[in-house]
Parts: structure tokens; C-alpha cells; sequence
């Protein structure tokens, strides 16, 4: 029996409790809290003798057995992390996180504060002592050669994610555990361990995963009936006939699941969350994404013939929200980049089924409601498009799109689907691909596609090329001549060429230093077991479990390398209506302009950078934050110095670089210069493996990395000036594209998708007026279809007008529920840093014509 | 079959993608450059003459426009949209827009053209039966009136509308409504009445008057007879809206 769907226009109300539940967690004040910390500590102090992976899997029984179980008011869906909601726990074993720096300002920093009470920073601080020389971020830090470290001090790219912190950024096997529930997951174990060959030389190895792995299952049965015991207890006092039963029910639910498989749609629902919640209690990597929810959940709902859809809708509205009760502290460097209490938690919908039939199901439109009703920023929703997407499911989608918070983003299984059997899938699996964090297609349950693994700054490596290998004055790449000496465009080109492979060869020995520490210090073995083929290899994730395996770093700034190239064959070259010599004078003289803009004139930004550089670092005795090349950070004492008449005559330039046809007009000379730029990253990329067998796969987004990068670059030929933000994702630089969206998009089109395979990432703006109307949402979706015919990979809008934003800027307290795109992800935009902000505001918005 | 004379050429003042105004879809606008009639609120005064002055118009081929339109073909396709001719009065350049017509047609896009109909009854009798929609104005029924603000009777525009009705595929009455001139409910009322002459008309669009052709005439050394009338809003038009509504027509302000 298949449970229909009535397709309506708009959306309706969501339930009084959703409202409640809703209001209860943005009235809280996030909050550090040390149990994890204390738990993980007491128990590494117990097990000095034993493997790392067994430590911690002995670690995490005893935070599953001894963390506080927490049922909160009007919860039906129920397991947190934290004793206060949208609170965080520490992970001292990847890193300090800059917190040990940050004691004293963590409650009051610009983005994603946290409160911490003097008890919690006396406990933490000890904790932070013992873990001192063993923790993941340490062991990366020593791996990295002093090269690779000067280019990542210099923000030629960083790989600080996965450097301080955990890995995370998987879509795990859920429906492993609602169908034959963690003792089914048990029984895998077990049978993998009577088919090893135990005098194999690996089986020492193996042995040590197999028993983490049962220690920690057992520990998630164990954490699932204290909630049901928590449950039980609770219902005995409350005086509340309707609470009551609802606890009761809880604690029936909580003693089945996960342990048995789900056996109706509200157990399912349940079972789910334990894994999803014990997966972040595990380990501190984000992007823990529900990928394609609304397959594996949907024979749940449809053979339920308990529940009416309405309550499926409210069961559904209410985990929605749960998503937000979980939270991460990042150091202000990160959480200034990549700000808005994000845990980049995806949940797709729609696309194809692994025999390419159309997937979409009533829970398809049901995520979508529940989007529309919940309206925070977890979690993220990804809408799969093919050709065979039913229209009105796609404006259904556009509906909740000009909502304004910036959710659903689409993504095109086309190109995605074929780019990933490009990289050796199986057609099956590709089908199969769940996006994972901002926009990364991984194939659900088979891969660990590391695909945060750093952001690189593609602009920067242009300024490398323009100063004969030199980085910020100091001798870096190969030298490969100085800029006013290229005699003609290809000259020009070659270098930036041989300047990429120099610069993308440092990046990959940066992420595999990483990616050893991971191997080293980092094995989780309760994660690993949901991921296909962990458990019949007998190893974790860290060590090359997974079916399939990649690194996946990120390039920025593709629209200035394209305008940038295209300014300099134009002016230079073709028309030879400046030097090169000129240009390069007006560059360091950044146009004319006094002072190099950063992004903010705050002190934010330049405090943010510094720490953001410090934590690179911090943990290495061998340096000292005082001796960093900072001085990309600097104005610089010669533009201060320029005399006013010859300013004009920089300005004058600028006017010139600025009049050049610019990416995002459908100009096919610049935007195929754009698309070479970014294709010359991504194919030196893939020529590299990666430590625990696999490929490195590139992509094009930013997070909302583009801001933080600017301020480590000079002026560059694109008009840009000196720190001045670069270009998001794939997307046009901010103001330059002014032909409408449908030019835009195709110029975007333009770059290759294909081979960006880790994801590109396109923001469109428009005004809510432009939308407006059954027309406005039909349009959008005839924007995305005729955006995925030319093989665009990610499209994703803002639909809010400039006035609200800025008076949200002006009025915080009134815009406490403005939730926003910022780039893979929405946030609340009150919680981001002004930076980031601004950069919102800036981006080009269409309105009609 | 069919020739395109893709050589023919025209003046063009302006090719604006994304137009979501002036028909169904996703519309390119290909504006035309001469208009026999001069309204005082024109938005677009550097259109009425026919010859490229300072920046404005360029002479383009039937192929450089084809290169041109050819670039949202996908936005076209998927949103059921196409081509909009306007101007200026597009008509008045018959042989150039029949070709870009064909080249249309040939591609599966559909067309419009937004028209004054202040052109001979034979163009209309040439060209209306080959496009989806006329997006037809109406600026006001007393044809002295129409003298005073555009410069010529409206015998002639009434006339074709008439015609336009019995062969147009879909067309669409649009006023412009302006103060001093027919922002009133007699002069809309009239329109309605005439247009309830035209029975395949539906729907009746009304325009609120901008202003923001004003800065062009400076530049063109004109002085802007208008100076000081207030634009109008959206809202300013909700009685009126109701009065043609309550004629039987579908109303829509800005369309
Ligand atoms: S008919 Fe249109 S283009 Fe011609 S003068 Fe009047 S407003 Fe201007």
C-alpha cells in the first residue's frame, strides 16, 4: 500500500507543542558543559596500556552510561547531549579548539558565543593538561612540513576542520539499524569475526576494532534504557494525565529501540535519533547528515497503519526541531567563518532510487512541510532534482524556498550522478548519493568522502604566480619570473599553472599529516560500524574502512581568477592599453584606495584572523604566534603613502579592470577563463591518493571561507582591492553580474561541474517581489530546470529584501527567528559574525524587470 | 520553405533578459527603436526617434538578435516563455520583426510583441496572426484627449484593436495610467466599455505611472512635461482595479 500525499499550495500551522518546543530552544543561552570532557578523561586515565581504538570506545561506554539523560518539556522524540538544550560538550582529545586561549571570552565573542561558568573552566582547564601532546591536532601539527605551514599560516589554504577537530561528514547506514537494530548490528560483528582468518597477520588489528565495536554497540543499548528508565521515572510524578502517557509511551519506545528493529514510524523516527545523537557524542566532526531520509524511513510510515498523516507531520515537525538541540563550540577563528551554531546537519529528499526510478514519496513533501513549520537552522534540506522530478514537488520545494530562510538548496542528480561514476562508483551507489554537509554528494552508507578537508584560495595562488613564486615578499614556489616581465597571455597562464601544482602539492601533504593523525589517534568504532565495509574489513573509517574513500578540499574564488585573467589578457594583450608594469604598480597600490577595506573596519575580523592563524599553530611549542607572517594582514606602508595626484591614476586602472566584461554576464571569453582557472585545481587535485585509499576529489564552495580568505590577499587584476572579500563558490563576484539570473546562471554553467565532483556551490539572491505569486514559484522552478539542462550542479536562493536585513543588523532582539543563507547552510542571521553579514547584504539580488 | 533573410537589420535600443512582465515565462525583450506617438510620461524617450543617437541603438541583424535571444533558449523551454517585442513601437519595423518572428518560430519559442497599434491595418493584418500575444495599450477612448497626451487621434489604434481581437491568438489590454490624463474612473470606465467591444479580451492591465523616465530627458536636452506628478503605487490603483473587475474583466496592476 503506498500512502498518498494530497499536494496543496502554501504550507499550513505547525502544532501548538512544535511552536513550544521551538520557542524553548532559541530562548536558551548556549552553554559549555564538561561531562564528556571529565568522562572521556577519567577514562583515558584507566586505559593507558590499551589501543587507541579500544580506549575510546571504552570512553564512550562510559559517557553513554554516566552522561546526564535529559527529557525536556513537550519533548515526544527525546536523547540530548547537553543537561541545558543548544548547549555543548567538549571533546578534549582533538584539541583545545581554542577554548584553553578563550576562557575569559567565549560568553561575549561576536560569533556563536557560549556561557561557562567558573566551575566548568577550572574542570576544563585541567582536563585541557592532561590531554596536552596527545591530542589529533597535535600529532597533524608535528606531521606538517614548514613549507606546507607557511602556506597555511598564509592563508593560501587551510585544513584547520579536520586539523582541530574531528572528521564527521558522513551519511551513515541508518536504515541498518531501524531495520534490524543494533543487536542486528551486533550479529554483522560477530559474523565477520568467524569468517576472519585469525591467524592472519591483520587479525591483531582487526580483533582490537571488532571488540571496540561490540563494547560500544552494547553501550548504545545501555544509554537507550536509561532513557527509558529517565522516562518511567518521570511519569511517575507528574500530574499531567497526557504527559504521563506520553512518557510511558517513551519509555516503551526507548526500551525497543534502537536495540530491536522499528516496528512503526514514531520507533523509527526514535531509533534514528539515538544514532544520530550518539554518532555527534562520539566524536566532534560536523556534517553528520540524514542524507535520503525519505527513502529509509518511508516503509516505516507507509505500513504504519497506526498514525494519520497529520500525526506522521507533527512526529516528523518535532524531531525537526531536535536537530537543534545539539551544538558545537568552534574557536573564534572557525566559528567567525563559518559562524551560526551549524552543525551542517542534511537531510535530503527526492532524486532517483538506485534503479533510477523517480524516488519522491509522500515523506518528500512531508520534509518540505516540516521545513516550512520549523523554520530553524538545522536541519539542512537537499532536493534532488532529475528530469523525471515531479513539477509539483519541485514547486513545492520553490515554495519553501521563498519562505526566505534560505532552505531547500537543489541539486542536480544529472551531472551529480554521472560525476560520481566518473570517480569509480558503481552506477547503484551513485544513485544513492546523499549530500552531506553544505553541498558534498557522497554515497550513502558506503563512503567517507572526507570532503571538508580543506578550503583553498584560489586568488592567492594568482598572487603567487603575479610575484615569481614569492608568498607575502618572502621565497615560497618555484620562481617562475616577476609579472612585468610576461610577454605574452600563455606566459602568463603557465605560470599560474606551475604555481597551482606547487601550491595544491603542499595542500596534500597538509591533509595527509591530517588524515594520519586521524589514523593514529582519531579511530571511532561506533561510527565506523555503520558504514559499509568497516565491518567486514575489519577496520574504522580512519584506517580505510569505508567502500569508497576520498579527501575532498574545496576551491574559492573561481569569479576572481576568471575576471583577473581576463582583465590582464584584455588591458595588457589584446588591446595593450596598459603594461604590465602598470598594473602591477596600480595593484600595489591598491587601485588608489588609502587603505586596504577588510571586510569589516572592526577589530573582529583582524582578532579572528590572528586566532584563526594562532590555532593553527597553538599547540606547537616550535612556535610562536608573535613570529607569523602577518603581514598580509597589514594595509601596507606604501598605499598610505601614494601622493594624491598619483592616485587618480591608479583609480583610473581600476576604472579600466572594472569596465573588462566580468563572470556572470554569459560572456563566453571570461567565464571560460573562470572555468579554466578552477578546472586547473581540480584536475592537479585528482592526480594525488589519499592516505587511507582513495582519491583526492576536488570541489568549488566556500562555506563561508571567501570572507576570511580575502583578508589574507592583496589586491588582485579582478578590480578586487586589497583584503576585499572573494567570490562565493562558483557564484559571480558580488555586484558584477548584472544581465538577471538567467546570465548568471549560465555563465556558472559554464565552469565544470563534473569534474568539481566534491560539490560546487551557486547562491542566487532575489527579492521577495520577484517571486511572487503562483508565477514567481513556477519561474524559480524554470530557472532550476533550465540551470540543470546546462549541467549546473547547486543552486540554492535568498528570497529576503536588504531593508530586513539591515534592520536586523540595527535591531538584533527583533529578528531573533531571521534564519538566512549563508552558503552550504542556513544560519540564524543575528548569530553571525558582521562580517558575514555584510557579505550577505552585498551579494547581487535580482529583482524583476 | 520558409526563407529568413538573417542580413535584415533594424535598430535596437536595448535586449533585456529576464523579463518576467510582459508576457508568459521567462521573456527576452528585444526593444525596438521609433515611435510615431509621443506620450508626454514616456520612460522611454531616447526610443521615439528612429535613428542610434548618442548611446542609445545600435543597428543589429536578424542574426546578431537570433545570437543574442539564443542564450536564454533553456530558461524559454523550461518556463513556456519566449520573445516580447516592444519599443518604441516594434511594428513599425514589420519586416525586420517578421523574421525575427520565423526565427522563433523555427526554434519553438513562443512570441509577443506590446503594441500601441498605431500602424497601418495591413502590418496588423501581416503580423498579429503569426504571434502567441499582444499585450495591447489602450491609453484613453476620447480621441482628443489621446491628441493631448500622445500627440495623435486614436481612430486608427481603435480601429485595430477591433481587428487585433478577431485575429489575435491571445491578447491583453494594458492602460497606463497616468495622472492629469486618465487617472480617473470616467476615463477607465470608457477603456472598460470599449474593451468589452473586444470579446476575446480577459484580462486588462493597469500601469501605474513612474517617473523614472525623467532623468533621460535631461539627457536628452527635453524638458519632462510631467515635472512634480507623483508616481503612483500599486495600492493608489486598488479602486480602479475593482471598477474593471467589475466590468468582468481579470485585473492586474504592474503585470
Ligand atoms: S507609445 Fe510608448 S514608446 Fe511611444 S511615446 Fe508613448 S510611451 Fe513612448
Amino acid at each position: 500500500m503506498t500512502k498518498n500525499y494530497e499536494v496543496k499550495p502554501g504550507f499550513s500551522e505547525p502544532s501548538q507543542r512544535v511552536k513550544a518546543l521551538k520557542e524553548a530552544i532559541l530562548d536558551t543561552t548556549p552553554r559549555i558543559e564538561a561531562d564528556r570532557a571529565r568522562l572521556i578523561t577519567q577514562s583515558y586515565k584507566e586505559t593507558e596500556s590499551l589501543p587507541q581504538v579500544l580506549r575510546h570506545a571504552k570512553a564512550l561506554e562510559k559517557i553513554l552510561t554516566e552522561l546526564p539523560v535529559v527529557i525536556r518539556d513537550n519533548e515526544l522524540i527525546i536523547g540530548a547531549a547537553t543537561v541545558d538544550s543548544r548547549s555543548c560538550q567538549i571533546f578534549p582529545e582533538y584539541g583545545p579548539q581554542g577554548l584553553d586561549q578563550e576562557f575569559d571570552t567565549v560568553a561575549t565573542r561576536s560569533a556563536d558565543p557560549f556561557a561557562i561558568s567558573e566551575d566548568v573552566k577550572k574542570e576544563l582547564a585541567e582536563i585541557f593538561n592532561y590531554w596536552k601532546g596527545h591530542t589529533t591536532s597535535e600529532l597533524a601539527t608535528s606531521l606538517m612540513s614548514e613549507d606546507t605551514k607557511a602556506a597555511y599560516n598564509a592563508g593560501v589554504f587551510t585544513v584547520g576542520n579536520y586539523h582541530q577537530g574531528g572528521v564527521g561528514h558522513l551519511a551513515v547506514n541508518y536504515e541498518k539499524v531501524l531495520k534490524g537494530g543494533i543487536r542486528g548490528v551486533i550479529a554483522e560483528v560477530i559474523q565477520a569475526i568467524k569468517n576472519s582468518d585469525h591467524s592472519a597477520p591483520d587479525w591483531v588489528e582487526k580483533e582490537q576494532y571488532y571488540q571496540a565495536a561490540l563494547t560500544t554497540l552494547k553501550a548504545v543499548i545501555t544509554f537507550a534504557h536509561r532513557y527509558a528508565d529517565k522516562a518511567r521515572e518521570l511519569a511517575k510524578y507528574t500530574n499531567d494525565s497526557t504527559r504521563k502517557t506520553e512518557l510511558l509511551k517513551i519509555a516503551e519506545i526507548c526500551s525497543k529501540v534502537p536495540e530491536y528493529p522499528a516496528s512503526n514510524f514514531y520507533e523509527a523516527l526514535q531509533s534514528f535519533w539515538f544514532v544520530q545523537l550518539i554518532i555527534q557524542i562520539e566524536g566532534s566532526g560536523h556534517s553528520i547528515s540524514p542524507g535520503r531520509f525519505d527513502q529509509y524511513m518511508y516503509s516505516f510510515y507507509e505500513n504504519d497503519d497506526s498514525i494519520t498523516q497529520e500525526e506522521a507531520q507533527d512526529l516528523l515537525d518535532v524531531l525537526f526541531v531536535k536537530f537543534n538541540d545539539l551544538n558545537k563550540l568552534r574557536d573564534i577563528g572557525t566559528a567567525t567563518a563559518f559562524a551560526g551554531y551549524q552543525l551542517w546537519q542534511n537531510v535530503n529528499c527526492g532524486g532517483q532510487t538506485k534503479d533510477g526510478e523517480d524516488a519522491t514519496n509522500a515523506l518528500s513533501y512531508m520534509e518540505i512541510e516540516s521545513m516550512a513549520h520549523v523554520m530553524m537552522s538545522m536541519p539542512s534540506l537537499s532536493i534532488r532534482v532529475w528530469n523525471g522530478t515531479p513539477d509539483d514537488f519541485l514547486i513545492k520545494a520553490c515554495e519553501l524556498s521563498r519562505l526566505g530562510g534560505g532552505q531547500p538548496a537543489f541539486y542536480n542528480d544529472e551531472e551529480i550522478v554521472t560525476a560520481k561514476v566518473n570517480r569509480g562508483e558503481t552506477l547503484e551507489d551513485a544513485r544513492n548519493y546523499a549530500v552531506i554537509g553544505c553541498v558534498e554528494p557522497a554515497s550513502q552508507g558506503k563512503e567517507n568522502s572526507w570532503c571538508d578537508a580543506a578550503l583553498f584560495n584560489l586568488p592567492k595562488v594568482l598572487e603567487i604566480a603575479m610575484n615569481n613564486g614569492r608568498l607575502n615578499g618572502k621565497e615560497f614556489g618555484p620562481k617562475t619570473g616577476e609579472f612585468e616581465d610576461f610577454k605574452t597571455f600563455d606566459d602568463f597562464v603557465n605560470v599560474y599553472v606551475k604555481q597551482m601544482k606547487f601550491a595544491v602539492g603542499l595542500l596534500v601533504r597538509a591533509d595527509n599529516a591530517v588524515d594520519w593523525a586521524h589514523y593514529e589517534l582519531g579511530q571511532l568504532a561506533f561510527v565506523s560500524t555503520l558504514v559499509d565495509d568497516c565491518i567486514s574489513k575489519g577496520k574504522t573509517l580512519e584506517r580505510g574502512g569505508a567502500h569508497y574513500n576520498f579527501t575532498g578540499p574545496q576551491g574559492i574564488g573561481s569569479a576572481n581568477i576568471g575576471n583577473a585573467l581576463m582583465a590582464v589578457k584584455k588591458l595588457v594583450f589584446d588591446d595593450q592599453t596598459l603594461s604590465m608594469k602598470e598594473l602591477k604598480e596600480a595593484l600595489d597600490h591598491n587601485f588608489g584606495k588609502e587603505e586596504g577595506i577588510a571586510a569589516t573596519s572592526s577589530d573582529t575580523a583582524y582578532d579572528a584572523i590572528a586566532e584563526a592563524v594562532k590555532k593553527v599553530l597553538g599547540e606547537n611549542s616550535s612556535f610562536d604566534v608573535k613570529n607569523l607572517d602577518l603581514s598580509g594582514l597589514s594595509s601596507g606602508g606604501t598605499s598610505t603613502a601614494v601622493a594624491s595626484p598619483e592616485k587618480s591614476k591608479y583609480q583610473k586602472i581600476h576604472d579600466l579592470v572594472m569596465a573588462v566584461d566580468k563572470y556572470g554576464n554569459d560572456k563566453d571569453e571570461v567565464d571560460y577563463l573562470a572555468r579554466f582557472g578552477s578546472r586547473v585545481y581540480c584536475e592537479e587535485l585528482e592526480k594525488y591518493a589519499t592516505p587511507r585509499g582513495g582519491i583526492y576529489n576536488a570541489g568549488l564552495y566556500p562555506v563561508s571561507g571567501n570572507v576570511l580568505f580575502g583578508t589574507y590577499i592583496k589586491a588582485t587584476p579582478d578590480g578586487r582591492y586589497d583584503k576585499e572579500t572573494i567570490a562565493d563558490g562558483v557564484s559571480p563576484t558580488r555586484g558584477t553580474d548584472t544581465l538577471g539570473p538567467t546570465a548568471a546562471a549560465n555563465s556558472v554553467s559554464k565552469l565544470d561541474h563534473f569534474i568539481a565532483s566534491n560539490g560546487t556551490l551557486y547562491n542566487m539572491k532575489f527579492s521577495p517581489s520577484a517571486v511572487a505569486g503562483s508565477e514567481g514559484v513556477q519561474r524559480l522552478a524554470a530557472l532550476i530546470r533550465g540551470f540543470f539542462d546546462r549541467k549546473g550542479g547547486h543552486v540554492q536562493f535568498n528570497v529576503i529584501d536588504k531593508q530586513t536585513l539591515l534592520d536586523a543588523q540595527a535591531h538584533p532582539e527583533n529578528h531573533k527567528d531571521l534564519i538566512v543563507r549563508v552558503a552550504g547552510y542556513s544560519a540564524q542571521f543575528i548569530a553571525l559574525d558582521k562580517t558575514v553579514q555584510d557579505d550577505i547584504i552585498a551579494r547581487t539580488e535580482f529583482d524583476s524587470f | 520553405m520558409e526563407t529568413i533573410d538573417y542580413e535584415k537589420k533594424a535598430c535596437v535600443f536595448n535586449i533585456q533578459r529576464y523579463s518576467i512582465h510582459d508576457g508568459p515565462g521567462i521573456r527576452t525583450i528585444i526593444f525596438m527603436k521609433g515611435c510615431p506617438l509621443r506620450c508626454k510620461w514616456c520612460f522611454n524617450p531616447e526610443s521615439q526617434s528612429y535613428k542610434p543617437m548618442k548611446d542609445f541603438g545600435t543597428m543589429m541583424s536578424v542574426q546578431d538578435v537570433f545570437d543574442e535571444i539564443k542564450k536564454d533558449q533553456g530558461a524559454y523551454r523550461r518556463s513556456g516563455g519566449g520573445i516580447t517585442f516592444s519599443g518604441g513601437e516594434a511594428l513599425t519595423h514589420p519586416d525586420f520583426v517578421e523574421e525575427v518572428i520565423k526565427v522563433c518560430r523555427m526554434s519553438g519559442w513562443t512570441t509577443a510583441v506590446e503594441t500601441e497599434a498605431y500602424v497601418p491595418e495591413k502590418t496588423i493584418h501581416r503580423l498579429v496572426p503569426q504571434l502567441d500575444y499582444v499585450l495591447l495599450d489602450i491609453k484613453a477612448i476620447p480621441s482628443d484627449l489621446h491628441k493631448e497626451g500622445t500627440g495623435v487621434t486614436n481612430e486608427l489604434i481603435l480601429q485595430n484593436a477591433l481587428i487585433i481581437n478577431e485575429i489575435a491568438k491571445n491578447v491583453v489590454v494594458r492602460v497606463p495610467v497616468i495622472p492629469t490624463f486618465n487617472y480617473s474612473e470616467k476615463q477607465i470606465n470608457y477603456i472598460c466599455r470599449f474593451a468589452k467591444h473586444m470579446n476575446h479580451v480577459e484580462t486588462i492591465h493597469l500601469l501605474p505611472y513612474t517617473d523614472f523616465g525623467k532623468s533621460k530627458y535631461k539627457m536628452l536636452d527635453r524638458t519632462y512635461e510631467l515635472e512634480g506628478i507623483k508616481p503612483l503605487s500599486a495600492d493608489d490603483l486598488l479602486p480602479l482595479r475593482e471598477l474593471v473587475e467589475g466590468h468582468g474583466f481579470k485585473c492586474v496592476i504592474g503585470g
